[in-house]
């Protein structure tokens, strides 16, 4: 494998998921990108006339404007782009940063295409990733994904999912009966599950955080 | 003794005592052992039986206020006397309870007392270790059981499942509506869909005017409906927090009761033992969360620097330990407890503190007991003047004594100082009785100044300084005598040893009726009498090795003495022991310097003229006379306004000195010597200053008893002897002192052999015709004294006195009157 991409959307559990991303490609051997990506359609959102933003957990709406939600991703990115230069230097690993602007899907296609998996992750109760996606597109091969959920393993508590991009259900299906295979171990085994979402909804819901954290 | 004839110029030597009346001796031949080994021991309170009934009946006495207070001299044995009576009483009486303190669990800054049969607190301590251990490994091993993980598991599915449904059916309807929720930085937004993603806002800007304001009125009305969905979460999150806290209980309940149950049957006597494990129980449950991050929880951090694992006074753990303040397992009998260092917590305990990370903290388990705690159900004893030195130890004994519980309190708390929340443990109830050791000033300096101490020290032990020497007290002497001698593992005593051991008694209760009961000097001279013994090589303690080792003790503490002797000897102060001088008298004084007194003659002088009638005591004018003194000397005034001259007026000036004295003096032992000088002084009639005298007197003239009687009359003939006795040399003592005499061998036998004397006087009278050699002559029916007897020369010398002074005020001015009468008649 010769590169990992870590998606630093640091509302969705960053800093567990970059050491669990750091680790694996330290121990792999490969270099470690942090992708930032900044939701355009935040930003067009941002841009309407009457958009608000609801925060939680208060419940409080505030106005939005395109200036004020560039200003937070553009720290948002510099506080991912500081917490990947820090992993990496306490591991000494080859690092890259990058932010992209873009559709979530657009981007993540465009991520997969030019390395080899992209790591995702959402938080559980005590710091540790209660599910991980590793996505990537379905040419890429699966001893080389299977090595990178062994990997992982030890830092999610829950499920890990392979998203696939640009393939169909039954892909999916021979996908993880393989990868399972091939990582073996069968506690392991059964928290493996791979997915093909057909569109960005399905892929938004796919990585998306749960609204506040488990009980 | 004989008085002078009246009118006779001059008198034999009267007869002063005889030897054996000078030392009463311990007859040897009473004794029907041969040495010390074959007699038992004595009771170990000798002639203390005062304030052995006075320990007992207080000991006895089991009502509010009657602590004692033993009082007596250092040295009579009052500490041992009073352990021995204390531990003999309490070990008949019932072993005393242990005490413990455990954590209040609905009061946590009032750790609660327990009260547990003796022996009982060490094991309910362990038991309780135990429990804890056990609830260690049994409760993580109830939250690891699949039946646990599963339940759990549900109540976090169903909150997340209740969260996501509410989410999703915000989702759809938005969708449905061509509505996207957005993740944003702080939260969520809604924008219109377009295709796979969100219109952009010159898009929305071109649709129609209606489908603007339908998506505008539709994404509001989301909104709304996503804020009801965040309002309602907390409530689903507290809701699924209580049933986890609810099924955390429920597993661990059957863990926890099975393991409690059996400490429980176990203490099922002790009802505060079970209110407290009931406690425990439901504390346990309420944080079994706590035991579960004990196995595989995080590791606290500050800073990213790990805490330490001590476990402070919340831990659940922590509270349930048990803090044994008092136990007595195997001691049979009440506790006696002596508290030689009775500080305010050492009596009634303290809060200790830790410091963590600059912080001082405290809990349950950091109490320390007190002397009280330790002597709860039984004795203690304190010595008075610590007691009393030591700030606020005294009053917290009181308020311990008054309320009959003991509070603990640190002095900052009880004094206001600290106002930092603390420890306030639950009274312990008291039942103690405590003895007082004391001087007898320290008891009426209390019972004068404190109202309160009466009322709680009711009953008091005085002990004797001695003991009465009569028929059958010289052998109960000698069983102490042996007592000590082999408590101390010294040589056996023979029995002149014990006669020589008898006498010295005697002398040191300076009675030769008495025998004191000073146990430590007494032991002192017994251990010293056995070191000269060894170095005699004896086998027994033999009368030359007691001799010697009071002739040790006096020539170690003798430097002063004998250096005064020297200066004595040398010129340097002046004393006569032989010749006659009038107004000059030798009188006696004791000196006490540490443990050693020893008597000393001084010259004391006398001179009179006409005046106002006023002694003048120089040493009291120069402030180096104390207020006995000065009251010796006044007394001197009325004895002579009250004898001579009665139809005159004291028209007498004199003045009176210790010559070569500049340390002070005190007492009215010498008032008779100066009377003895005046009177000489007045009749200038010469003293023998061969004699020397000692004694006080009363305005009738009644020479009266002092102390010191022994020592004055050895300083005396130390002098004397140094320079060689004349046969002549004596000393005057009051009559009433004879039963006082005990001298040194030396005396006696000088006495004995006519070369020294000592004559008993009971009047002024008696002491002047011997030492000026003349009657004193009595007042006949006229009131009128002999002619050439003492008291009419001092009488026609006051009388002049009397006239002088009339003619210079009164008769002056007649006489010049007289004159001017007559100058006038010669003109006519």
């Amino acid at each position: 494998m010769r590169r990992i991409v870590v998606m630093q959307q640091t509302w969705r559990g960053g800093d567990t998921l970059l050491r669990a991303a750091a680790d694996a490609a330290t121990r792999m051997n490969t270099e470690l990108t942090g992708l930032f990506i900044e939701d355009i359609n935040l930003l067009n959102l941002a841009a309407m006339p009457f958009a608000r933003e609801l925060c939680f957990p208060s419940a409080t709406r505030r106005e939005m404007d395109v200036g004020r939600l560039e200003r937070s991703l553009r720290t948002l990115a510099g506080e991912a782009q500081r917490a990947l230069e820090a992993v990496a230097r306490r591991t000494a690993l080859r690092s890259s940063f990058r932010v992209a602007r873009g559709a979530l899907l657009a981007e993540l296609l465009a991520a997969a295409s030019e390395t080899d998996v992209v790591v995702a992750g959402t938080l559980s109760r005590t710091s540790a990733l209660s599910e991980l996606s590793v996505v990537c597109l379905a040419s890429v091969a699966r001893s080389a994904v299977a090595g990178l959920i062994r990997e992982l393993a030890p830092w999610v508590r829950g499920v890990i999912t392979v998203v696939l991009l640009e393939a169909d259900a039954d892909t999916a299906q021979h996908w993880e009966t393989e990868v399972r295979e091939l990582i073996g171990r069968d506690g392991l085994a059964r928290r493996v599950r791979v997915l093909a979402p057909r569109n960005q909804q399905e892929l938004e819901s796919l990585l998306r955080q749960p609204a506040g954290q488990s009980a | 003794m004989t008085q002078p004839e009246s009118g006779s110029g001059k008198q034999a030597a009267p007869a002063g005592l005889p030897a054996e009346r000078l030392c009463r001796r311990c007859d040897v031949s009473q004794f029907a052992f041969a040495t010390t080994d074959e007699i038992a021991d004595a009771g170990y309170a000798l002639g203390q039986d005062r304030a052995v009934d006075a320990l007992r009946f207080g000991i006895g006495m089991r009502r509010e206020g009657y602590n004692l207070y033993a009082m007596g001299p250092e040295g009579v044995g009052r500490h041992q006397i009073v352990r021995r009576l204390l531990e003999e009483r309490a070990a008949a009486e019932k072993v005393s309870d242990d005490w413990c303190y455990v954590f209040n669990f609905a009061a946590p800054h009032r750790p609660r007392a327990l009260r547990l049969p003796p022996g009982t607190g060490v094991e309910f301590r362990r038991d309780m270790q135990r429990l804890v251990e056990d609830l260690r490994t049994g409760i993580p091993a109830a939250f690891e059981s699949d039946e646990y993980r599963a339940r759990r598991h549900e109540i976090e599915s169903e909150f997340n499942e209740r969260q996501t449904h509410a989410m999703g059916a915000v989702e759809e309807s938005a969708s449905s509506q061509g509505i996207a929720l957005l993740r944003t930085p702080a939260g969520f937004g809604f924008a219109p869909r377009q295709d796979d993603g969100v219109m952009n806002p010159q898009e929305f800007v071109k649709l129609p005017e209606q489908e603007r304001k339908r998506l505008e009125a539709a994404i509001a009305a989301l909104q709304e409906e996503l804020e009801q969905v965040f309002h309602e979460m907390p409530k689903w999150r507290r809701e699924a927090h209580r049933k986890l806290e609810e099924l955390n209980r429920q597993v661990i309940r059957t863990a926890v009761n099975g393991l409690i149950e059996d400490v429980r049957l176990k203490y099922a006597a002790l009802p505060e033992v079970l209110d407290h494990l009931s406690a425990a129980q439901e504390d346990v449950l309420d944080h079994a969360d706590f035991f579960q991050q004990a196995k595989d929880g995080e590791q606290p951090t500050l800073f990213g620097i790990p805490l330490p694992q001590s476990e402070g006074g919340d831990s659940p753990l922590r509270r349930m330990e048990v803090n044994v303040l008092v136990e007595h397992a195997g001691q049979t009998g009440a506790p006696v407890v002596y508290e030689d260092n009775p500080t305010h917590d050492n009596l009634v305990g303290r809060i200790e503190h830790v410091a963590q990370l600059g912080a001082l903290k405290t809990d349950f388990t950091l109490i320390q007991p007190g002397a009280l705690h330790r002597a709860n159900g039984g004795y203690l004893i304190l010595d008075a003047l610590r007691l009393l030195t030591q700030p606020f130890a005294w009053e917290a004994l009181k308020r311990a004594l008054r309320s009959r519980q003991i509070n603990m309190e640190s002095l900052g708390q009880a004094l206001s100082l600290v106002s930092t929340v603390s420890l306030q443990p639950q009274p312990m109830p008291l039942d103690v009785k405590v003895v007082l050791i004391g001087q007898r000033l320290h008891y009426y300096l209390l019972h004068q100044y404190d109202p309160e101490f009466g009322a709680l020290f009711k009953v008091v032990v005085d002990f004797e300084d001695d003991m009465e020497r009569q028929p059958g007290s010289d052998l109960q002497f000698a069983g102490t005598v042996a007592a000590i001698a082999r408590r101390e593992s010294l040589r056996p005593l023979d029995r002149a040893a014990v006669a020589q051991v008898v006498e010295r008694a005697s002398r040191v209760a300076a009675d030769s009726g008495k025998l004191s009961v000073q146990m430590m000097g007494l032991a002192d001279l017994l251990r010293e009498s056995d070191h000269w013994a060894a170095q005699s090589g004896h086998t027994l303690i033999t009368a030359p090795d007691v001799r010697q080792a009071v002739a040790g003790m006096e020539a170690r503490s003798g430097r002063v003495r004998s250096r005064l002797q020297e200066e004595v000897l040398r010129g340097t102060l002046l004393l006569d022991t032989s010749g006659r001088r009038a107004g000059q008298i030798n009188g006696l004084s004791v000196m006490q310097l540490g443990g050693y007194v020893f008597g000393m003659p001084h010259r004391i002088t006398a001179r009179v003229r006409p005046g106002s009638g006023r002694v003048v005591d120089i040493e009291r004018e120069a402030e180096l006379g104390g207020p006995l003194h000065s009251k010796g000397v006044l007394i001197l005034s009325g004895f002579l306004a009250g004898r001579y001259a009665l139809g005159a007026p004291l028209s007498l000036s004199a003045s009176l000195v210790f010559e070569q004295s500049y340390g002070g003096v005190e007492g009215d032992s010498a008032s008779s010597a100066e009377l003895y000088g005046l009177l000489s002084a007045l009749a200038d009639l010469p003293l023998a200053q061969s004699l020397a005298v000692t004694g006080s007197v009363n305005q009738h003239g009644d020479v009266q008893a002092i102390g010191g009687v022994n020592e004055k009359i050895e300083g005396f003939f130390d002098l004397c002897n140094a320079r060689g006795l004349s046969g002549d040399q004596g000393v005057l003592i009051p009559a009433s002192n004879e039963k006082h005499l005990m001298l040194k061998d030396e005396v006696v036998e000088a006495v004995a052999a006519g070369r020294f004397h000592i004559y008993p006087v009971a009047s002024i009278d008696e002491g002047i015709a011997l030492l000026t050699g003349m009657a004193a002559g009595a007042p006949g029916g006229d009131g009128r004294f002999p002619e050439g007897s003492v008291n009419n020369m001092v009488e026609q010398r006051l009388l002049k006195y009397a006239e002088r002074s009339r003619g210079r005020d009164g008769s002056g001015e007649r006489k010049a009157n007289l004159r001017g009468r007559g100058r006038g008649r010669g003109k006519n």
